[in-house]
């Protein structure tokens, strides 16, 4: 939501400057705005959940009111246009064809929060707030930086308000990162990679996992992989095998909508992304006040990370450029994969050919994210998807 | 545009094939043949160009190109002036 926000054009400067209420009543309308086909099978990308969250006359008010921003930065934040935006918000039409998408907003997948949950973006942010909030060593926080400290804390660091999309902790559910580690098992069947510095987050297994996702989907780019060597040749032997795309697909496909059936998780899946895309957005600002306070500087999101986590003396992910660079691509693979237009042969060429037509603007083809996903997969698994298969009898 | 050294090597090829095609075996001959179209191919076309996308291939590609559009969409107009 927070990526969306920036990309639309929402400064991060400016969502970091927003009140706590004011950005927890733009998700609660992020969540009410989610696209909705009744066509589809309750928990498919395009109708995630049919349960709504807190009625939108109840977070009007807050979002009809334009705040000053801190000094000494001048003007007002347009919130009543950034709620508009969130609540009409229709993708682009296909310019030559009839495809012509639902209005509503569509959130990251899950595996978009693995990613970047990591990199130890949380538990870096965490160790700042920390410091700040109980001693000088690491300066002292402008009035910008202030603010959005307090706002990390009050929706990231603490039990969220009642009767909101995003309270996901009770006497049942304790501690929110273990609710995305039970999410992160059930869907990929993978826990984060965790360091010895930091603390295992307990959480309750479950019974149904999908353990054999991340098998299948090395299976799946490494078929890719063939196709993307072998598109162009007219003659010779071309071992690309679209059946087994299209049947590695649809077996994803199934494993996941298995575990959404109904629309299960969906709401625990879109605060997890939402909470990630806040610190995402915060490293991928370079101005952003509390890295100047804390006098970070690098030309990358992974860079910036890899510097705050030094003055804190804690460890960021060594491969966290590979998580970053991850996240968005996988995200869309994987919403594509279970909207289920792969599950034909016919349209497997589409994940490794690369597009003649001009793109959507601002868009992405599937062959530049495959291409991408295919690097740093095989970097962050430690073993090369393009590698020949050695057959052992 | 097709490399003039590459072509002036082809060229150089595509004749030699095409005399061997001329004196050689059946073969040979066959080979050779198939030999000149390939360069001729690559000297006029610049290369092999892929086979044309099927009609659900392409609409995948559209598909997915909308689905990311949402996800990380282009700026709205601006609204108010960023300081």
């Amino acid at each position: 939501m927070f990526r969306f926000l920036t990309d639309r054009g929402t400064s991060m400067l400016d969502l970091s400057d927003l009140h706590p209420t004011t950005l927890e009543a733009l998700l609660e309308l992020g969540w009410n705005s989610r696209v909705k086909d009744p066509t589809k099978v309750l928990g498919h990308p395009e109708r995630r959940s049919d349960v709504d969250g807190r009625p939108n006359a109840v977070s009007a008010p807050l979002l009809a009111v334009s705040p000053a921003r801190t000094l000494p930065r001048i003007g007002t934040i347009n919130v009543p246009a950034i709620a508009l935006d969130i609540s009409t918000f229709t993708p682009p039409s296909d310019p030559i064809g009839d495809i012509v998408p639902l209005p509503g907003m569509r959130k990251q997948h899950m595996i978009y929060a693995y990613m970047i949950e990591n990199t130890r973006i949380i538990d870096v942010f965490r160790r700042v707030l920390s410091n700040y909030l109980h001693g000088e060593r690491l300066s002292v926080l402008s009035a910008a930086s202030q603010r959005w400290a307090w706002t990390t804390e009050e929706l990231f660091f603490r039990d969220t308000p009642s009767f909101s999309t995003i309270t996901q902790t009770s006497h049942l559910r304790q501690n929110i990162a273990s609710t995305r580690a039970n999410l992160n098992q059930r869907l990929f069947g993978m826990t984060l990679n965790v360091s010895s510095e930091q603390e295992k987050v307990p959480f309750q297994i479950a019974e149904h996992a999908n353990v054999d996702f991340v098998a299948t989907f090395d299976e799946l780019l490494h078929e890719i992989w063939q196709g993307r060597q072998n598109f162009a040749n007219a003659v010779g032997a071309r071992p690309t095998d679209d059946a087994k795309i299209a049947q590695l697909c649809t077996r994803i496909a199934d494993m996941m909508l298995s575990r959404r059936a109904q629309g299960t998780g969906s709401r625990e899946e879109s605060w997890a992304v939402d909470a990630l895309s806040w610190f995402h957005a915060t490293v991928r600002e370079p101005n952003h006040p509390v890295l100047a306070d804390l006098r970070v500087s690098g030309s990358s999101p992974e860079e910036r990370l890899f510097n705050v986590a030094q003055r804190v003396n804690f460890p960021a992910h060594g491969l966290a450029k590979s998580y970053f660079e991850l996240a968005e691509p996988m995200s869309r693979l994987l919403i594509a994969i279970e909207s289920g237009v792969y599950n034909d042969a016919a349209a497997a060429p589409a994940l490794y050919t690369p597009p003649v037509d001009p793109p959507i603007p601002g868009s992405f083809s599937p062959v530049e994210d495959t291409d991408l996903i295919k690097t740093h997969w095989s970097i962050i698994r430690g073993r090369d998807i393009k590698a020949t298969r050695v057959v052992t009898k | 545009m097709p490399d003039p050294e590459k072509t002036t090597t082809s060229t150089a090829v595509a004749r030699g094939s095409a005399a061997s095609a001329a004196s050689g075996s059946d073969e040979s001959k066959a080979l050779a043949r198939l030999l000149t179209e390939v360069l001729t191919r690559v000297q006029r076309d610049g290369g092999f160009s892929p086979p044309p996308l099927s009609e659900k291939a392409t609409e995948a590609i559209v598909r997915y190109q909308i689905n990311s559009a949402a996800l990380n969409p282009v700026p709205r107009a601006p609204t108010s002036p960023i300081t």
